[in-house]
């Protein structure tokens, strides 16, 4: 960061623009970085995951529009943009309105978060991770207000059992965040990273000694992402419909986007808390072998970006294969599970990581 | 909370049909719950009074459509007492060989259809990549995959042939029951949705005239098979468990679908002695029933199916009557969804297996 | 609790072994089933000596013989076999034809000649191999009617009056 904000001034210092501009437009670039990465990774999931279900079905998934189905989610997008956007009547405008217009925020600004490699990270405060974990529950908020802004009683019955669902799971996520924030004793994600580099290579990464805190973090993770099995709130519009009943058009294309640009920020948490982050499995990194002395220095930089992409790619794999498989919980007993099961669970596993950081190893 | 009335409308996502149920709810719980039928009533029994019987026979293949070659058995096998033909061994063999590839394939899409109700889409498109394998020997064999107009009052319309490919089927239907029981049966989150639900107590469903896999998963071992001529020497015992909620019928329905695998490979081994075809066929033109009342009965995937023809001599029957399971299983649907939770009740309808077009006829 | 885990894992390894398995997909309309012998398809007759036993059996009315035309329509067929199977000439088959999706209501009425010496019998049929020869791509027979039509300049009211006109121009069949 600290490199291409000097390029930066630099190059405006030739054009004869004094620093005081360069300070406040420089987070337009990286922002825009984010932006187009989002769409284009947004876009590519959402065909992935159709496609991924199809090869799970003994079927192929869309391959008709564009070669192997590349174009099919932009045709979609294109298809709901050509929708009429309906608003009912006697709705909050301004409210109903809202819902859909915030519902990215929380996605850019956790994306933002994310140390991509040792010199990618755009914001690099010392306590991200608690910024993290209240902007992950944000899209909670956007979902109430479009729920209850939609002047349907059943609207605001499935707002309302999402929000319960929400909440229910967010205690063992701020527990099994807190046992790993034990284990490296700081609150910085780079940090994390970092502390998770040792002799041992894969083995000393945080999954091993927190196997249990990865499988609730994982569990705990669809809830909040309102996917299988716990989709109770979006598939129960057979029944009372769920939050985006009177959503048509571009608005129902940005809660269902959105659902997407959460899921890859989880994936990549969770890659970060659990999985080493940027780090490489076998220790060393790849690229000095492969590029020669000068570009090599720079390009382990973009092979770092590559590994947390990989180990992310990997966790929405498995959370597509999780889809396919189980069938729905129902809503009293996602509640209980969490409740009874998940959180005495994750209490022990925080007594059990701090033991484990006491006691020495290379944990410590 | 005040009293909310909602429709489960006649447009489902689930594939049970134009069956509407007006729900009476408060929060979450049913307080009663009205089933309103009649979107798919074709007029089945008047139109019999005005087309003769071989004129009638292809259309009995679509009172039910998942179990087609049930109603058409039903219909010959009235006709067949009333014209006091008897059926040889090879036909026999042939039409339970028929019979029973029907009912694996007819259970096999309930089963699908039932997980995607609860949520899970995988095990509808395995479901259905196994009833493809069925549905492309019916093609072969009669003609068309699912009304298939095969069999004749007397007989059937040509002798079966190929009969590797049902041994073919039959090879891979062990392990892919197997592959379902691993895939549902003891999943957790199955096991939460159905077990305890929908509990259908013997004396309920008898007094329900509940027949089938649903009344077997009470504990009742009924089952018309065990005296009916046709079966003779390809039957044995009855699947019957004693779990009574709906676990227990998703259960006995996949052990049903082993026993008609059984059933299929004993009437195979008897159609590969290859014997001429021996069939007593009608001149469909100039055939009378006698004057008289003629009833008849067979087990249907859905419970007991009866016919039943009144004739006054002429080429046309004077009046006929249909009796299908899933009649009554949407009658016992109001006793079985008071009380319960809203999200129980796609469930516990999904369990009793109802196709509309059997209801509304 | 730990049977719990076990079989979910066994259901997810059980769906994992489905990945690696053949697509069963079949990409229709580029590939193509060949429907079986028996498959009871579009009708097609020929030799018929109207003796009426189809018209007796048929569910629903769709055949019709006036005079030595023999007509069946396709609304009202349900392709059951009955015909087929009864016919004491084995006149009538259903064939394998399973396309007939098509825009003109009245192309669903088939006309076969009853006479004797008439090879080619459908009107369908006949404007499909004329519109071969004439090397016109063919996709539906209506397109391709109203198409020899606007080549030959001649005004187009029904596909029966066109085929005649075009057999009476063509090769006089």
């Amino acid at each position: 960061m600290n490199y291409l904000y000097h390029l930066y001034i630099e190059f405006l210092a030739k054009h004869g623009i004094p620093q005081f501009w360069g300070d406040i437009t420089f987070y337009i670039i990286p922002l825009s970085i984010i932006f187009c990465a989002l769409l284009v990774i947004v876009l590519a999931l959402v065909l992935a995951e159709r496609k991924l279900l199809g090869f799970f079905t003994q079927r192929k998934g869309p391959n008709r529009v564009g070669l192997w189905g590349i174009l099919q989610t932009i045709a979609d997008a294109f298809k709901l943009l050509c929708k009429e956007n309906i608003t009912p009547k006697g709705v909050n405008v301004f409210l109903f309105n809202l819902a859909p217009a915030l519902i990215f925020v929380p996605v850019m600004v956790v994306l933002g978060l994310i140390p991509y490699s040792a010199e990618f990270t755009f914001m690099d405060f010392r306590t991200n991770i608690l910024i993290y974990v209240v902007f992950a529950g944000f899209p909670l908020l956007c979902i109430l207000l479009g729920g209850w802004a939609s002047n349907n009683k059943y609207s605001l019955i499935g707002a309302i059992r999402n929000t319960a669902q929400v909440l229910a799971y967010e205690l063992p996520i701020a527990f099994t965040v807190l046992s790993i924030i034990a284990l490296s004793s700081s609150m910085n994600l780079r940090e994390i990273t970092l502390a998770q580099s040792s002799s041992a290579g894969i083995f000393g990464w945080f999954w091993v000694p927190c196997i249990l805190g990865l499988i609730i973090m994982f569990i705990s993770m669809l809830a909040e992402l309102n996917r299988c099995p716990f989709d109770l709130p979006e598939a129960e519009s057979e029944l009372i419909c769920g939050y985006n009943t009177e959503y048509s058009g571009m608005r129902f294309a940005m809660f269902y986007l959105s659902e997407y640009g959460m899921l890859f920020a989880n994936a990549l948490f969770i890659a970060i808390l659990f999985f080493g982050g940027y780090l490489s499995p076998f220790g060393k990194y790849l690229s000095p072998m492969i590029f020669p002395e000068t570009v090599g220095g720079i390009m382990i930089y973009f092979e770092q970006v590559c590994w947390l992409l990989l180990k992310s790619f990997l966790i929405i794999f498995v959370v597509i294969w999780v889809r396919a498989t189980l069938p729905r919980m129902a809503s009293f007993d996602l509640l209980k599970f969490s409740w009874t099961v998940l959180l005495p669970i994750s209490i022990f596993n925080f007594l059990l990581m701090v033991i484990i950081k006491y006691t020495g190893g290379i944990y410590a | 909370m005040t009293e909310l009335k909602l429709n489960l409308g006649p447009q489902h996502p689930s594939t049970h049909g134009v069956l509407r149920l007006i729900l009476e709810l408060e929060g979450e719980k049913i307080l009663s719950c009205e089933p309103d039928i009649g979107y798919l009533h074709r007029g089945m029994e008047k139109m019999a009074e005005k087309l003769s019987y071989i004129q009638y026979l292809p259309t009995v293949d679509r009172i039910d459509y998942l179990a087609g070659f049930f109603y058409s058995e039903l219909f010959c096998r009235t006709v067949e007492k009333a014209l006091e033909i008897e059926l040889s061994d090879r036909v026999r063999a042939i039409r339970v060989m028929m019979l029973e590839l029907n009912r694996i394939a007819s259970h096999l899409l309930w089963t699908g259809a039932f997980l995607m109700d609860l949520g899970a889409v995988s095990p509808f498109f395995y479901a259905f990549r196994e009833r493809e394998m069925i549905l492309k020997y019916f093609e072969k064999i009669t003609g068309q995959r699912m009304m298939n107009n095969y069999f004749v009052f007397g007989g059937v319309r040509r002798d079966v042939f190929d009969l590797d490919d049902v041994d073919e089927f039959l090879k891979i239907l062990t392990p892919k029951l197997k592959d379902y029981e691993n895939l549902i049966t003891e999943n957790p989150i199955f096991l939460q949705r159905t077990k305890g639900k929908g509990v259908l107590e013997p004396e309920l469903a008898l007094n329900n005239s509940i027949t089938g896999p649903n009344l077997r998963a009470s504990g009742v071992g009924i089952d018309f098979r065990k005296n009916d001529s046709l079966y003779c020497g390809f039957y044995h015992e009855p699947v019957v468990l004693k779990g009574k909620d709906a676990w227990a019928r998703y259960k006995a329905r996949i052990e049903e679908m082993r026993m008609s695998g059984c059933i299929v490979r004993q009437a195979l081994e008897y159609l590969r002695k290859d014997e001429p075809l021996k069939q007593k066929l009608v001149n469909p033109l100039k055939m009378r029933l006698p004057a008289g009342e003629f009833l008849s009965e067979i087990e249907a995937p859905r419970g007991l199916a009866r016919c039943y023809i009144k004739s006054i001599g002429e080429d046309k029957p004077y009046r006929l009557k249909w009796r299908t399971g899933s009649y009554y299983a949407v009658n016992l649907l109001k006793k079985l969804l008071k009380g319960a939770y809203l999200n129980d009740a796609i469930a516990i309808a999904g369990s009793l297996d109802i196709i509309l077009p059997e209801v509304d006829k | 609790m730990l049977k719990g885990i076990k079989y979910t894992l066994l259901s997810m390894f059980t769906v994992f072994k489905h990945l690696f398995k053949k697509p069963v997909t079949l990409e229709y309309p580029e590939k193509r089933i060949t429907p079986p012998e028996q498959f009871r398809g579009k009708p097609v007759v020929e030799g018929c000596i109207k003796c009426g036993t189809c018209i007796k059996v048929c569910p629903s009315g769709a055949i019709k013989i006036e005079g030595d035309e023999f007509k069946i329509d396709l609304n009202k067929c349900i392709f059951c076999g009955n015909c087929q199977y009864y016919c004491p000439k084995k006149a009538i088959k259903l064939g394998g034809e399973y396309e007939l999706a098509t825009e003109d209501i009245n192309g669903l009425e088939l006309t076969y000649s009853t006479e004797e010496g008439v090879n080619v019998t459908s009107s369908v049929e006949q404007t499909t191999r004329l519109a071969q020869e004439e090397g016109v791509n063919v996709t539906s027979s209506v397109e391709q009617t109203t198409r020899l039509a606007q080549e030959g300049d001649v005004n187009v009211t029904s596909s029966v009056e066109q085929t005649t006109r075009l057999a009476q121009e063509g090769e006089g069949e």
